[in-house]
């Protein structure tokens, strides 16, 4: 069995009194990459903001490769966990070219380093000869790559992805989707996927984890829970 | 009624026009402005103004006014008997009210009493670094120098400026008052101010003021032979006044004893008419002699004035 | 400024458009008699100011700008920055507070100031008698600081909003990219806050240009000073003219830096107020402290010293001045405002449903660039002439018409460009909806645009209201026969060395002007929609 490299336990987060996140569990071995797909208002945003460390649990535990992130004693800033987030809306530097976006987490490193990473991520993402541009001059699909670019070239253990496709349209959805799944297996980074999209879900995700009203009511490999939407085609 | 334009901004004024109204039962309507702002809109106004007296605070905008075609000549036995000739246009176009001597004020632990006879005095080397006086933007140091160039003519006066600038203990700032305070924190030794400011100071009561109460003095300087430099604050009507009679009135009335008395007793100021005494507070330093010179110079002067006050560096 | 031109309306317009044009102009007329004076009004002193004048007047007034500039920068920004991204005691009071100096006029503060810091001031004496060094915070260091406590809401309140609203997300992805607070602050905030820091720096440099009583207390030679000195002293209104146009091209190279700098930037959606991180100990105080330092130098000395002058004069008769003052300028606030924001409403709507952006509207909003006293004597030259020819039944001059119409000039811009911002964010494809369904552009003009505009509406009025309520100059020149507002009264009372009896009408002034500020700052505080 792989590694075990994300633990979540009973992870509960509320907006003043009203429960948001109600006791999730959920493991994610290395190189592996879940999809957590449910309605708007379901949580799986801030499911996901709670991993980065950007809310704090009211309650849980978050581990990573066994060093706790997030438990009654200790709280990790975002700033030193280390995991990549790709933001809905992506948000981007405007005001930094694909080099400076992508070079951005590098800024401890020396120039020549910092160069070749960022040189070599840009080639791996397929934007080569774009590096000079800024992001308002980029496609929709390439801006996403450089998004991602952004947050692999410092190696995360796990990429968070907040409904990275939602802004797209439906072709460029799909090569993009291709493009995204080529990139993370051949980085092996581990993924923690939200969508609102069971396409999403089909195509992307090795488990698939269904979340409602702040609860994962239901955690299957992809093959498992394609065949029971087929079956059932309107539960959730 | 009667409108007035001026820019005399004292309590004694309101005081005295509501005295006169009080007395003859014309209705004083008062536009109070800066300066300058009361010749220009006089100006702009035109035949369409409804301004019956201008009063300044000043000889020199008095002429100005005059030399714009914004006064007219009035004939008024009371005033011309009250006023002394030297102190009012000769046709009659305006007519002074009070009086201010620019002195100087000295500190009483530092400086001796006949230490200084003349303005041209305080350009003297031993005054280094110890002169105080406020902004050549102010019309009372334009119009000393003004009369500077009247009787000595424009290098004299020129040579004085630049004297003084060479002599300030500081950059100037603040008014005649804040001269008069920084002298008494020994800021500088002696200061140029208006007779009235002292007046005030001496018969003010706030604390703060005491130390200043305590050290001052003051002497009446010269211009050479001429005597001390005075101005005045006075009236004329105005060339399209709806009500001259009334404007004339007005005048007489602030010429008389009754004003002119609360000129002194309530401002400090000294009075035009003779035989008023001079403010309380200010009769102890004895009486001076006043400079004689026709004061339409100041209003013609002026520019020369200003310019000269650039040119010498004096702020 | 109301889009791309794709957006621009192609629908033919007609009705209240040539109306509009027309008022533009008027407004635009003092305007044009400044620049035009060359040609007709002499100007005999023009080689003594040439020479003389101008180089000394020129460089002190760079050198203020450059001096309050950079302190108020140094205020306003890390301010700004703590208020939005981090949460510590009394956070919520210092919000709004930092704000409330708006409400406090250029020349009140210098006064207050020279009364506690002059050479004769209180904390000065104290320091003396306790063999301390003798400050002087009159001289131009000094109206720097002084100026730059003032005005420094300027550049805080759209920076605050900036790093509010314009960089969650980024500020975040770059959290997760490794970045510390202060290696965020330096490379994500302040480079997307940079267009808001201009437009904020731009209004600050005017506002000090535009100053009279501050500057001439603090005996600072400024182009507005001379441009006096050359009417008054040297009585020629032809230099005070052409002073003007100087400090106009002053102003334009002002206009075209902020330009420059804006166009730069690139833009972010507008996004979600992110949320504050609680600081913790020494950080915590630290926020704290510089926040209080701040308000305590720019309200709390000035006031303090204000109240103590009112209590020390409550045995003098002040009170029957002040009423009436008050009640004048309440009067002439809300009078302005509504002429203002009326006019302000017509000139949007046609900047909106309009072919081509009109030039008169363009020039029109230009009046806040020039000082109040220029603006003052271009409309009495206008008036005068209009009343010599004797085409009006009544004097314009001394009417309050004419004084309102004169505020209109000066802050018709403070008026349009709340309401311009809020149109921009309106998409055209609203607009064009209407028109389809059959609205005419001024029916889409009121059912559409307007509602969305009211939030704006209020702010401009408020931000009119304020800014009449200080205003000094213009009042001074312009007013009506027994005529007192609150700021010429203080004004009055201070030139003739009354400061101490000042403070009443000063307090007053604040008080009424801190009302607007508080409600502004509400409106500006509630999320967008």
């Amino acid at each position: 069995m792989t590694p075990l490299l994300l633990r979540i336990r009973d992870l509960h987060f509320a907006h003043g009194t009203s429960p948001v996140v109600r006791g999730v569990d959920l493991d994610l071995a290395a190189g592996e990459v879940v999809i957590v797909v449910g309605p708007s208002g379901c949580g799986k945003t801030t499911l996901l903001r709670l991993i980065a460390g950007l809310e704090r649990p009211t309650r849980g535990n978050i581990e990573l490769a066994g060093d706790p992130l997030s438990d009654g004693a200790t709280f990790v800033a975002p700033e030193q966990r280390p995991l990549g987030m790709v933001f809905q809306g992506l948000a981007l530097f405007p005001h930094l070219t694909v080099n400076q976006n992508i070079g951005f987490g590098l800024s401890k490193a020396p120039k020549g380093e910092r160069d070749r990473r960022v040189a070599e991520e840009l080639r791996s993402v397929g934007l080569e000869g774009l590096g000079d541009r800024h992001p308002h001059q980029l496609s929709g699909g390439q801006q996403q790559r450089v998004a991602i670019a952004r947050s692999l070239v410092l190696r995360p253990k796990v990429l968070l992805m907040d409904e990275p496709f939602s802004d797209l349209d439906a072709r460029t959805r799909r090569s993009v989707r291709t493009e995204v799944a080529r990139i993370l297996r051949e980085h092996g980074t581990a993924a923690i996927i939200v969508s609102h999209d069971r396409e999403d879900a089909y195509h992307l995700g090795d488990r698939i984890a269904l979340m409602d009203e702040g609860r994962l009511v239901r955690v299957d490999t992809a093959e498992v829970l394609r065949h029971h939407w087929q079956q059932h085609p309107f539960d959730a | 009624m009667v409108n007035v334009y001026s820019h005399r901004h004292y309590d004694t004024d309101k005081q005295l026009f509501e005295a006169f109204t009080e007395k003859t039962g014309i209705t004083v309507n008062v536009v109070l402005a800066d300066d300058d702002e009361v010749l220009a809109r006089l100006e702009a106004e035109g035949d369409k103004s409804p301004c019956d007296v201008l009063i300044t605070a000043d000889a020199g905008r008095l002429g100005l006014a005059k030399s714009r075609g914004l006064l007219r000549a009035s004939r008024s036995d009371v005033l011309n008997a009250n006023i002394p000739a030297n102190l009012r246009e000769p046709e009659g176009y305006w007519y002074g009210l009070t009086m201010r001597a620019r002195l100087v004020a000295y500190n009483k632990n530092k400086v001796k009493p006949g230490a200084i006879t003349t303005y041209d005095d305080l350009t003297a080397a031993e005054w280094k670094g110890k002169v105080l006086v406020r902004s050549s933007e102010n019309v009372y140091n334009q119009s000393l120098l003004a009369a500077m160039i009247a009787h000595n003519g424009h290098d004299a006066a020129a040579a004085w400026a630049r004297g003084i600038v060479k002599n300030m203990a500081r950059q100037p700032e603040g008014g005649d008052t804040d001269q008069l305070l920084a002298l008494a924190e020994g800021i500088g030794d002696v200061a140029i101010v208006n007779s009235y400011y002292v007046g005030k100071l001496l018969a003010s009561t706030e604390p703060e003021k005491q130390k200043a109460r305590e050290v001052i003095a003051i002497l009446f300087p010269s211009i050479g032979s001429f005597g001390t430099h005075v101005n005045v604050s006075g009236g004329g009507v105005a060339k399209h006044a709806p009500h001259p009679a009334e404007a004339i009135a007005l005048l007489e009335y602030l010429s008389g004893d009754e004003a002119q008395t609360l000129f002194g007793a309530g401002n400090k100021e000294y009075a035009v008419k003779t035989g008023i005494p001079a403010p309380l507070e200010l009769q102890a330093f004895g009486t001076f002699t006043a400079d004689t010179l026709r004061l339409e110079a100041l209003g013609r002067l002026n520019a020369d004035a200003v310019k000269i006050m650039d040119d010498a560096g004096w702020r | 400024m109301t889009g791309t031109p794709r957006s621009r309306s192609s629908y033919r317009s007609k009705g209240l458009f040539p109306l509009i044009s027309l008022i533009a102009v008027l407004l635009a007329a003092p305007l044009l008699v400044v620049i035009t004076s060359p040609l007709h009004r002499a100007a005999p002193e023009w080689p003594h100011v040439l020479g003389t004048l101008l180089p000394a007047h020129l460089l002190e007034t760079l050198v203020l700008l450059a001096g309050v500039l950079l302190i108020a920068l140094v205020i306003a920004v890390p301010s700004a920055w703590l208020i939005a991204s981090f949460q510590f005691p009394l956070r919520s009071v210092f919000r709004w507070a930092l704000v409330l100096p708006l409400a406090l006029p250029t020349y009140i503060s210098a006064y207050a100031y020279a009364g506690l810091l002059g050479p004769t001031g209180s904390i000065s004496r104290w320091s003396v008698a306790h063999g301390g060094p003798r400050p002087d915070i009159v001289s131009l260091p000094g109206l720097c600081v002084v100026l730059a406590l003032v005005l420094f809401p300027y550049i805080y309140l759209p920076t605050r909003a900036a790093f509010m609203r314009g960089m969650r997300t980024q500020l975040e992805a770059a959290r997760l990219l490794g970045s510390g607070a202060v290696d965020r602050f330096l490379r994500i905030a302040l480079p997307l806050a940079r267009p808001a820091i201009a437009g904020g720096a731009l209004l600050l440099c005017m506002e000090t240009l535009n100053d009279f009583g501050a500057v001439k207390y603090y005996g600072v030679r400024t182009l507005t000073t001379g441009i006096f000195r050359s009417w008054g002293g040297l009585y020629d209104m032809g230099s005070a003219l052409r002073l003007s146009m100087v400090l106009l091209a002053l102003i334009a190279a002002l206009l075209w830096i902020e330009r420059r700098t804006r166009k730069g930037a690139r833009q972010t959606t507008d996004q979600v107020p992110g949320v504050p991180v609680r600081l913790r100990g020494t950080k915590a105080w630290f926020a704290t402290g510089w926040c209080s330092l701040i308000l305590l130098l720019s309200l709390g000395l000035p006031l303090g010293r204000i109240i103590s002058d009112v209590f020390a004069t409550l045995d003098r008769p002040v009170w029957s001045d002040v009423f009436p003052a008050f009640g004048n300028t309440v009067y002439v606030a809300v009078l302005a405002a509504a002429c203002t924001m009326g006019i302000a409403l017509l000139f949007t709507y046609r900047e909106r449903h309009g072919e081509r952006s009109d030039v008169a509207i363009r020039v029109a909003n230009l009046g806040y660039a020039i000082p109040g006293a220029v603006i003052a004597v271009a409309v009495m030259a206008l008036a005068g002439a209009i009343d010599r020819q004797g085409w009006m039944s009544f004097a314009l001059i001394g009417s309050i018409g004419l004084l309102t119409y004169a505020f209109t000039v000066r802050f018709l811009a403070v008026g349009t460009q709340p309401l311009y911002g809020n149109l921009r964010q309106q998409s055209i494809s609203l607009d064009e909806s209407a028109r389809l369904l059959g609205a005419s552009p001024w029916r889409t003009f009121v059912r559409v645009n307007l509602p969305l505009l009211r939030p704006a509406l209020l702010v401009s009025a408020l931000l009119v209201t304020i800014d009449v309520i200080k205003e000094l100059p213009l009042t001074l020149v312009l007013r009506p026969f027994n005529f007192q507002t609150l700021s010429t009264t203080a004004y009055e009372l201070a030139s003739i060395e009354q400061l101490r009896e000042a403070s009443w009408p000063a307090l007053l002034i604040v008080l009424c002007g801190a009302i607007p500020v508080l409600l502004l700052e509400k409106l500006l505080a509630r999320p967008l929609r």
